[in-house]
């Protein structure tokens, strides 16, 4: 009986049986407390007043996917390059780097979004809402997966740089084969957090009339005025993106496991 | 082997690790490089295996000098194996990977040949059981071992040991230090930076002794560590027997 509830030590797995019992009482948890929390504001629920907008819903929530889609490949690849700006020779390349970093980190999104579109944007006569929807987010995602690969680059021990080098092995043939594999392994789960956090950043992009999934909620509720069936909607939007990245994201540091 | 290395000096910064060292090694198929921490033992081997570039001087390897600009370097690199004291496998590559990949992507040989080949030496120094297993999963002699076999697996002319069992314990060590000699005895070159004594006098035809950044002594094995001929090497000596 214990052990449906417990186990020794942290680092245990409970069984099956004790996981899914365990599973079912914090949804039925949570679940309750709102409940309770709903029952005593008095307030009605009345899905069907979010059902009749589910085509213009679900559509923005097809860009969304998008979005999200190509954000992140791009937004990595901003990252790559960064962080390899970041250890480069050549100090413009360094500073400039660096510059991207801090900027973006240290700065509201808002205020990026806003002077990436109206300035930037228009100055170079980009229309397309998505495509500076995408360039936005992958710039601003981007300078995060710059710090996590430098993160990434700079756990790797000093050792197995010398070895690669006295083994013959080039510096670009040691980060390919030796340090990417490995840095890889090492900033999936940070790398994983991030791309949640592209994928909600991205509900920002209503500020700017991306049509995206939270654009068109917000829409929705200027006509039926049901903002917690519209939000309840929304989240559960995004939940639907977040926790599969967060399983593949496990499942990717199994099939690449190789410390203790 | 032969070395010929002339008025070698490595600095970093105000400190002078080797110090304007001269040495001539004639045909000679074992070398033991003794002497105390820091006087530049692990400095000269990492100059002879082409992996800094000295302040100062040259180095003849088997009448080659070696040419320390760096795509030179590359190249020289695949002539010489190198074994460090720790931390020689990569932890993400199976023990038998980290024979192949430096073969595969070093040298150009292809995949199959490559793999034919580690594990012949694996197979050679009774390791085959472990070729699947990642660093992680095997004992400190173990790795050592396997990290002779990739060094070997390029034929160097020269095996440059670099302290192999100074972080293994005496079980260990004895394991690594057999597989030395049998290396040795196949007729291997093998230069062998170390603090295991009774391992120089018998396995090295000739003992080095370093000390602060210069050759300090060199004899034939079986005198050096006869007292009353050098005070600074009866010194080291005398702590190494105490």
């Amino acid at each position: 009986m214990k052990n449906l509830f417990t186990v020794k030590s942290y680092k245990d797995k409970p069984g099956l049986m004790s996981k899914w019992i365990n599973v079912i009482l914090v949804g039925l948890f949570i679940v309750a407390i709102f409940l309770l929390a709903l029952a005593s504001v008095g307030y009605k629920f009345n899905w069907l007043s979010v059902w009749v907008y589910r085509t213009k819903i679900l559509r923005g929530y097809g860009i969304t996917l998008l979005l999200a889609f190509f954000s992140i490949f791009i937004s990595i690849f901003i990252g790559i390059v960064a962080s390899a700006g970041l250890q480069s020779r050549i100090t413009f390349f360094r500073y400039l780097s660096r510059a991207y970093v801090e900027g973006i980190r240290g700065t509201p999104f808002l205020v990026q979004i806003t002077f990436f579109y109206f300035i930037i944007a228009t100055a170079v006569g980009l229309e397309n809402k998505f495509i500076v929807g995408v360039l936005i987010l992958s710039i601003f995602t981007g300078a995060y997966v710059t710090e996590i690969i430098r993160g990434g680059i700079q756990s790797i021990p000093e050792s197995q740089w010398i070895t690669a080098r006295s083994l013959g092995f080039s510096r670009l043939q040691t980060y390919q084969n030796i340090i990417f594999p490995q840095v890889f392994r090492r900033i999936l789960p940070s790398l994983a957090g991030q791309m949640s956090s592209l994928v909600k950043d991205s509900s920002l992009l209503s500020i700017i009339a991306v049509s995206e999934v939270t654009m068109n909620v917000l829409e929705v509720n200027a006509i039926n005025f049901r903002i917690f069936e519209n939000l309840t909607v929304l989240m559960l939007g995004y939940l639907f993106i977040t926790i599969p990245i967060s399983l593949i994201s496990k499942w990717l540091e199994r099939k690449y496991y190789y410390e203790s | 082997m032969n070395l010929n290395i002339k008025n070698l000096s490595k600095h970093y910064g105000e400190e002078k690790a080797l110090d304007n060292l001269d040495l001539t090694i004639h045909d000679m198929k074992s070398v033991a490089v003794v002497g105390p921490s820091g006087g530049g033992k692990s400095t000269l081997l990492r100059l002879i295996a082409g992996l800094e570039t000295p302040t100062g001087g040259l180095v003849s390897v088997n009448g080659i000098p070696i040419d320390y600009a760096e795509k030179k370097l590359r190249e020289y690199r695949k002539r010489i194996g190198l074994v460090f004291q720790s931390h020689n496998l990569f932890p993400h590559w199976s023990a038998l990977k980290n024979i192949t990949v430096p073969l595969v992507k070093v040298f150009g040989t292809n995949p199959e040949e490559a793999e034919e080949k580690a594990r012949e030496l694996l197979n050679r120094f009774g390791l085959g059981e472990h070729a699947h297993k990642l660093p992680v999963q095997l004992s400190g002699g173990q790795q050592q071992r396997i990290s002779i076999a990739r060094a070997m697996a390029r034929q160097p002319e020269i095996l440059l040991l670099d302290e192999p069992t100074s972080a293994l314990d005496p079980q260990l060590t004895k394991e690594v230090l057999d597989m030395v000699i049998e290396l040795k005895e196949e007729g291997t070159n093998i230069m062998m930076a170390t603090h295991e004594m009774a391992f120089a006098k018998r396995a090295a035809e000739e003992v080095i002794f370093v000390d602060n950044g210069k050759i300090g002594g060199q004899e034939r094995s079986e005198k050096f560590f006869e007292f009353g001929n050098n005070p600074r090497l009866d010194e080291f000596l005398s702590h190494i027997f105490e």
